[in-house]
């Protein structure tokens, strides 16, 4: 399973699914697995399980530190060269919040390997930019989506340009809707918390997508992705939701 | 009266100062940047470079709804600029201060037959159409005028009237407010005076649907006459 | 030294919060108003060479103020009083409330005229003020709006923001003789005439304190309408309550943190007006009040300093927070529950407002970082909305919720359970559309939303299986 075997010329990644990817969207590690071998990469997959951000979002550091050792265990035993996530949120919880966590929870064992993984450390859309920087993915399907920038990657990681890039040279335009950068309303168990603002955040976005006729959202975090799908089923929509891993998989030929 | 203090400062500070121990913690993920000077603060750049501030005065005061007009022929351009006003805003009655710059005023006012009050009593100053004030400096970026009450003779002057006219010298334009707060020592030589009012365009509103009203309170017209 | 007691922390944040949702025509104004405002700030902001170096400039001015707060307020006072300047030091808001009811008592005040204050919402002192006999006019045409229609701010820039033109013209037309038009300029027009005759009868005018420069004694109020001047110019009296954190060091500091507030605030470079109010009027000036009093008050801002939430001291009330803010975009002001809201409000609310209701507005955010984006002096409120959710955890997780974490934790800490519970989760959605193993009200999630249903296999069973 591990693709290192054979090709040791090629770039050593592990890949951190997250839970959400894992349990619900397998789809788009699968076509995150597919993107970076096609880019030479050899992929493996540690025993990781989730970063903790539910938790720590809730402010239960003892269980979210808990968690997230486990993660941070196995990504650090592993001696890839970059740990790709295909998260935004996810990559954030472990390249800023991290070593905080484990400082406040007193594992300072956990501080310390947290902070020697960081470098390591790439969201899905940078870690595939930067390994194409002149290669197209290009092909003519040119489909009009809307990219739904998600908090933690606009904010916290200030990534933008990446995931946008690589839509366009995959031949795909990111309609844009005004509101790109405003909050799908999911933020964990502030969905559950506050179910009706929640949800109306998600219809704050989603009727800018209907009004400049896109019929796809693509992201790069399937957690928002999801929150976005729930509320565009239940309202009958017909929008499509996919991954940027999942664009990327079906329309790039390189 | 002599200034009084009451309440425990002692016990106010001291509870500060206990909060505070030997320092105040820091935010782990994003610490607080340096300042580039640990004791003073760096001035504001703006932009575009400016390269007429009388003309850019204009503009900025025009965009918030005021009225520059420069005036090249000093008292003459003045009579022309307080004949437009009078007729324009209706003005039968005044308020004028005693700065300097205001002295030709009275006199042009009573040829065009508008009663003249002098400042000081704010019951007189609510009841008349125009305030006519000068100003110690002029603010190219916002069009603002910034007024030293003390030289103006009158807080209220500016303010009670539903139109006011400053009489500004060209000379005296700057660009912003950096430029008069960093250098208070120039502008008002005898010291802060009560109150030191920076006033950019007439009175505005804008609590009802963010639609923007003028003259909620303070005047509802503001005319400056940048004299060259 | 605790905050004021509760005004509307009830009912519960969650039915305030539906409540406010479920008012489309709120939703629609707070759209407008808040996109209006985000846009005119992005504007504004343009005028500044290098906007990244002014947010951090004005970040260390702050934080720097914070760290020599003992001394800076000493200076303030001691230069207020060198320019004829009365000073009171309140520890709480029923001590500042006294002072000025005293003050107003024993100088036979009985109408006063204020211009808009947050710190006075904060200590209710129209209350105290109307208690003991006095008449309290608000002046800001927004205030005023809400005094007349008995109702709180909804917005710390504009507090009538939820109310459009035709309830403003209503709840005017309560005071007025008739009924009042639905137009601006009338209503405004209206408010000039009826204010203007309570300026001139008052004995004494209360305003808030923008900034307070230790090195003049200088007090900064920023205004558009023009009724800050007046409140400050016209009685004979004039206090000004001031929120200790309010003082900054130098005539150059100023300078920096009004390039930014006016613009984060409505996307002004400079408001109509900003004065500079140094002592009462003197001589030879003609006019101005006689007095002047600064209440310096703390009222649990003290005991916010040294903890993890020491920054939210370094906040100027500029709103921009709000405005930015998805969450504030949907329920506005009201929903928040008591004097501050949106972002700045979720922390500042529970820090100052010691009851147990006040605690749980702090989970009114999604995390999503528009605020501190948003802030001009760099903020970091999501820190603190974490932080505060961390206290909140451990003073009152119930025993349920810590058994239903603990056993997440337990289960999700070691790869094979974690595994199989995602594997039970697919099939238990499946069967019965509900997750067994997430802690919280996840059936919460189906009010409003389909519930998404795991893969048949998940990605990590697809892997190991060699599918790949």
């Amino acid at each position: 399973m591990d693709d290192r075997t054979e090709d040791d010329s090629s770039l050593a990644v592990a890949l951190f699914p997250t839970c959400v990817v894992d349990g619900f969207r397998p789809e788009a590690g699968v076509a995150a697995v597919r993107v970076l071998r096609r880019l030479g990469c050899a992929v493996e997959v540690p025993d990781t399980t989730c970063c903790g951000q539910p938790a720590w979002n809730a402010g239960q550091v003892d269980a979210a530190a808990k968690v997230a050792r486990t993660t941070l265990d196995a990504l650090t035993a592993s001696d890839a060269e970059l740990v790709v996530v295909p998260a935004g949120s996810c990559a954030t919880m472990m390249t800023v919040f991290w070593p905080e966590l484990f400082d406040l929870a007193g594992d300072d064992d956990g501080a310390e390997a947290a902070r020697a993984l960081v470098p390591r450390v790439r969201e899905f859309s940078v870690a595939v930019d930067g390994l194409t920087p002149e290669v197209a993915l290009a092909n003519e399907a040119g489909e009009r989506v809307a990219y739904h920038r998600s908090c933690h990657m606009l904010r916290e990681l200030r990534i933008v340009t990446e995931p946008e890039r690589l839509l366009a040279r995959a031949g795909v335009t990111p309609v844009p809707t005004g509101a790109e950068g405003r909050c799908c309303g999911f933020g964990g168990l502030f969905s559950v918390k506050l179910p009706e603002v929640s949800t109306a955040m998600a219809d704050d976005v989603l009727d800018e997508v209907v009004a400049v006729g896109a019929d796809e959202v693509v992201g790069c975090d399937a957690s928002c992705l999801m929150h976005l799908e729930a509320r565009s089923n239940e309202r009958r929509l017909g929008l499509r939701f996919e991954h940027l891993a999942e664009v990327l998989e079906r329309v790039a030929t390189t | 009266m002599m200034p009084r203090e009451t309440g425990d400062r002692k016990a106010f500070v001291g509870r500060i100062r206990d909060r505070i121990g030997d320092g105040l913690p820091v935010n782990p993920v994003r610490p607080v940047p340096a300042t580039v000077d640990p004791h003073g603060s760096m001035p504001v750049a703006y932009v575009p470079a400016l390269t007429d501030k009388p003309a850019s005065f204009v503009t900025a005061l025009d965009a918030v709804a005021g009225r520059g007009v420069r005036v090249p022929d000093g008292t003459e351009g003045l009579r022309r600029v307080l004949t437009e006003l009078c007729a324009g805003e209706s003005v039968s009655s005044a308020v004028v201060t005693d700065e300097p710059a205001c002295e030709p005023v009275p006199g042009i006012l009573a040829e065009l037959g508008v009663s003249v009050v002098r400042p000081g009593d704010p019951a007189a100053n609510a009841v008349v159409d125009l305030g006519v004030t000068g100003a110690v400096a002029g603010l190219a970026r916002t069009g603002t005028v910034v007024l030293d009450t003390r030289r103006a003779g009158s807080r209220t002057a500016s303010l009670l009237p539903r139109v006011h006219l400053v009489v500004l010298q060209e000379a005296a334009i700057v660009e912003s407010t950096g430029d008069v707060l960093r250098d208070l020592a120039r502008w008002c030589p005898d010291g802060l005076p009560s109150n030191l009012v920076f006033v950019t365009g007439p009175s505005r509103s804008a609590d009802i649907e963010l639609q923007i009203t003028l003259g909620v309170h303070g005047p509802k017209a503001l005319w400056v006459a940048v004299l060259a | 030294m605790s905050g004021t007691q509760p005004i509307e922390l009830v009912p519960k944040l969650r039915a305030r919060t539906a409540a406010a949702v479920a008012d489309r025509r709120l939703g629609r104004s707070l759209a407008a108003a808040t996109d209006t405002f985000v846009g005119r700030k992005a504007a504004a902001y343009g005028h500044l060479a290098d906007v990244e170096a002014v947010g951090d400039e004005a970040r260390g001015i702050r934080a720097r103020i914070l760290a020599r707060l003992p001394e800076l307020l000493e200076q303030l006072a001691n230069n207020v009083m060198a320019a004829g300047g009365h000073v009171h030091w309140a520890g709480d808001a029923a001590d500042a409330n006294a002072y000025i009811v005293e003050l107003a008592k024993a100088r036979g005040v009985d109408a006063v005229v204020k211009s808009k204050s947050m710190v006075t919402e904060e200590t209710a002192l129209n209350d105290a003020l109307e208690a003991a006999g006095c008449t309290v006019t608000e002046t800001d045409l927004g205030e005023w709006i809400i005094q007349v229609a008995h109702e709180t701010p909804s917005h710390i820039i504009v507090p009538a923001i939820h109310k459009d033109r035709r309830q403003v013209a209503e709840t005017l037309s309560r005071v007025a003789d008739g009924d009042l038009s639905d137009v601006p300029e009338e209503l405004a027009a209206f408010a000039r005439t009826r204010l203007r005759q309570r300026f001139l009868e008052a004995g004494m005018g209360i305003s808030g304190v923008n900034f307070g420069v230790a090195e003049t004694g200088s007090l900064v109020l920023v205004t558009n309408e023009g009724n800050g001047r007046l409140v400050t110019s016209v009685p004979p009296i004039h206090v000004a309550v001031m929120g200790m954190e309010r003082v900054v060091a130098t005539v150059a500091d100023l300078d920096v943190l009004l390039a930014l507030l006016p613009r984060a605030a409505t996307g002004q470079a400079i408001t109509t007006y900003v004065s500079m109010i140094t002592g009462p009027r003197r001589p030879p000036e003609p006019d101005g009040p006689e007095e002047l009093h600064l209440v310096l008050l703390d009222n649990g801002r003290s005991d916010i300093l040294g903890t993890e939430f020491t920054e939210m001291l370094a906040c100027i009330r500029c709103g921009a927070c709000l405005n930015a803010c998805p969450v504030y975009r949907q329920v506005g002001g009201h929903a928040y529950g008591w004097v501050y809201s949106g972002p700045m409000g979720a922390v500042l609310t529970p820090l100052l407002n010691h009851s147990d209701a006040a605690q749980e507005v702090a989970q009114a955010s999604s995390l999503c970082g528009a605020c501190w984006d948003a802030c001009p002096v760099g903020i970091p409120l999501q820190d603190m909305l974490l932080g505060l959710r961390r206290r909140n955890a451990e003073a009152s997780t119930t025993r349920v919720e810590r058994m239903a974490w603990a056993a997440w934790a337990a289960t999700w800490s070691r790869p094979g359970r974690y595994r199989a519970s995602l594997r039970g989760a697919s099939r238990g959605f499946r069967l019965m559309g509900s997750p067994a193993h997430a802690p919280g009200h996840v059936d919460r999630w189906s009010l409003g939303r389909t519930l998404p249903v795991p893969g048949k296999r998940s990605f990590r069973d697809l892997w190991k299986d060699g599918i790949l």
